[in-house]
């Protein structure tokens, strides 16, 4: 069954929520570390990290995520959160009937530009932010959820010693997210911690020498 | 007073909170519900449940404002410093005499942690308060402990959070000193399966553009400084003049012998022979773990050996068709037991190419130097002279000649921000010398020794 996000708002509330990406900085945490917490994970993640919430806008990924129930999912009305004219209506959505099926929520959003998040949805019903990575829309669901501390992981903005993912990580696409990304994410966690949340991240090192690691940030395109 | 013992335990996370400037960016509101464990004055700035300090004003100061306060039995951890009396409930942990606070001239500077306690539920490891903050974390019972304020280093030049004073007034600061001891003591922890991690108040290591610079290990010995130049700079594929110097004399095209360099370091002279003869068998000594751990991911055909080029039983005999060793001599002072073990490693008909300052003149500096911040002049930066040198290789059978070769670095130097760094000064006859913040000029040789 299809059901309106807004149904979740606020389940989570008080709760620290990590929302985890799929950066190599992953693979020095151990899976014991989210025992017990609330973890939002992003497209194939939960396949490596158990994760309450998957979100991604990515369908072809969900299928067996809501087969198994292991964990809640989320997706965008319109696919990459691409819309088209036959998308607008998301009461009667014609292509996820087809695609998916089970049990998952939705979320409207505006049409998403891969290069910029509008801001202007953040507190409308319904809507979460969507921009040039998934990363973003789960900051936001985060907070939507009622979190009191967003805790990041994994959302690497760079490589580790090389790798950009964890190991065994496969790629939704095959292209890279544009390079503004990070832009983007300091602009969502900004709004959070704007709302009285703080948003914070996980290094799974002893600070930020990054014991015998090696990071190299993405390099940057245009400031949007 | 009680003993720490008696502290409830919490499996669950939970946070040692030092005063780095990265806390500037936490919101107070994030702490709210959560296990932490601060250290000294901090808990004046968040609302921590538990304090813990070696002060004893800190200690009263704790109680009073109704944090649950935590410290060594003596003041400082120092058997010689009794405690004085403190007016209400604390929890005091049993100790080693903490000899980071003896300021005898037997122990100023003194930057050891032992270990050997560990399991003791009344102690707690000493030095740095920061080191007995996480293992008294571990001992709570910490499923995994989450650092925060503890940076290793600058955050966009500063190094503590607005407002934090220093606990108290002493001649130098030591923070920076730690980090060695708090890498000990988190492994430790790690070792007995509870992960340790930090709190980065930005989304990512990117640290939404604000600039991190790590600790320059003030005071700390001369290797580790040395092992944090090395772990921290990246030059795989910059290779230094120096190295292309060595590799000149030492390889003409591919070589397919084994080759060792003592005194690796990171690995970047073994990656940069990987690279002009491939079908080397590359062997790596070092008495730096992280260093090695390092030079494993970048140059995974290679084997190393942790160990020290002193150590007569390190290697079998006649093992390497051609050694390297390059800026390590300087550090000793025992330069005999070193060329002994090389040409005792180094198998007949083979090469040896060691890189290093050799006086021309006919005289043997022996220079010890320190940090003007430090106390002890502990650290080496040894010059000996090529008659020296000659004579004793002279002497040794296995020896069939050597020769010393001038390096004169082609391109200029800059001076760096970091006087640990060489930079290059223009001679009167036109060519380049190399110096340091040591103020001596070096003179490079490449000396050669064919057995």
């Amino acid at each position: 069954m299809i059901q309106n996000i807004e149904i979740l708002r606020g389940s989570e509330k008080g709760k620290d929520i990590y929302v985890i990406g799929s950066g190599r900085s992953i693979d020095y945490i151990p899976d014991t570390f989210w025992e017990g917490k609330v973890v939002i994970g992003v497209n194939s993640v939960p396949n490596r990290v158990p994760c309450k919430y998957l979100i991604s806008h990515h369908y072809f990924v969900l299928q067996p995520f809501i087969d198994s129930g292991k964990s809640i999912v989320v997706t965008s009305h319109a696919e990459m959160g691409i819309m088209d004219s036959t998308a607008e209506d998301w009461v009667k959505p014609t292509w996820y009937n087809e695609v998916l099926t089970g049990d998952y929520y939705v979320y409207r959003h505006l049409n998403q530009q891969f290069t910029r998040i509008d801001l202007s949805v953040f507190d409308t019903p319904g809507y979460l932010v969507t921009g040039g990575s998934i990363i973003t829309t789960a900051l936001h669901f985060a907070y939507f959820l009622g979190a009191s501390s967003i805790l990041c992981a994994g959302v690497d903005g760079g490589t580790l010693d090389g790798e950009i993912n964890y190991a065994g990580y496969t790629p939704e696409t095959p292209n890279q997210h544009p390079s503004n990304v990070s832009h983007q994410l300091k602009k969502m966690a900004n709004a959070i911690r704007g709302r009285g949340i703080p948003v914070v991240s996980i290094n799974p090192f002893i600070n930020f020498t990054l014991e015998i690691h090696i990071f190299k940030a993405n390099p940057d395109l245009e400031i949007m | 007073m009680r003993s720490i013992s008696e502290l409830p335990r919490h499996p669950t996370e939970i946070y040692v909170i030092g005063s780095g400037r990265s806390l500037q960016y936490i919101r107070k509101d994030f702490w709210k519900n959560k296990i932490t464990i601060g250290i000294n004055g901090i808990y004046k700035y968040y609302p921590i449940m538990y304090g813990i300090t070696q002060h004893t004003s800190l200690i009263q100061e704790m109680i009073d404002d109704g944090v649950i306060a935590i410290s060594p039995e003596f003041d400082m951890g120092l058997y010689s410093r009794p405690r004085e009396k403190i007016i209400g409930e604390y929890y005091v942990f049993k100790h080693f005499n903490n000899l980071l606070y003896d300021f005898s001239e037997k122990h100023k500077g003194y930057l050891d942690i032992d270990l050997s306690d560990f399991d003791n539920p009344e102690t707690l490891v000493v030095g740095g308060i920061t080191t007995s903050a996480i293992h008294l974390a571990y001992r709570m019972g910490a499923t995994s402990i989450i650092l925060a304020g503890i940076d290793g280093g600058d955050l966009d030049g500063k190094r503590n959070q607005d407002g934090y004073p220093p606990v108290i007034a002493t001649a130098y600061m030591h923070t920076y000193e730690m980090q060695p001891q708090i890498d000990l003591i988190c492994n430790e922890v790690r070792k007995r399966g509870v992960g340790v991690y930090s709190l980065n108040p930005f989304n990512n290591f990117r640290l939404e553009g604000h600039k991190y610079e790590p600790s320059k290990m003030l005071g700390a010995k001369e290797k580790q400084k040395n092992d944090s130049i090395y772990l921290h700079e990246n030059r795989y594929d910059e290779p230094k003049e120096m190295f292309k110097f060595v590799a000149a004399h030492a390889f003409n095209g591919d070589f397919a012998g084994s080759v060792c360099d003592f005194g690796c370091a990171s690995g970047e002279f073994l990656y940069y022979i990987n690279q002009i003869a491939p079908s080397a068998t590359l062997h790596g000594v070092d008495c730096s773990k992280p260093l090695l751990d390092k030079a494993i991911k970048y140059v995974p055909s290679a084997q190393f050996k942790n160990g020290s080029v002193l150590d007569n039983h390190l290697l079998p005999d006649d093992q390497f068709d051609t050694t390297f060793m390059s800026g390590l001599l300087c550090m000793l002072t025992d330069f005999k037991t070193c060329f002994n073990n090389l040409i005792k490693w180094t198998k007949p008909g083979g090469s040896m190419y060691i890189t290093e300052m050799f006086n021309p003149y006919p005289v043997d500096v022996l220079v010890t130097y320190k940090e003007s911040v430090d106390f002890d002049y502990d650290r080496n930066w040894n010059i000996f002279s090529q008659q020296t040198i000659s004579d004793f290789l002279k002497k040794n059978k296995k020896v069939k000649s050597f020769a010393f070769k001038r390096f004169t670095i082609p391109i200029d130097l800059p001076r760096p921000d970091d006087h640990n760094r060489s930079w290059t000064i223009c001679e009167d006859n036109g060519l380049r010398s190399i110096t340091n913040g040591v103020g001596v000029i070096q003179y490079f040789y490449l000396l050669e020794i064919k057995l």
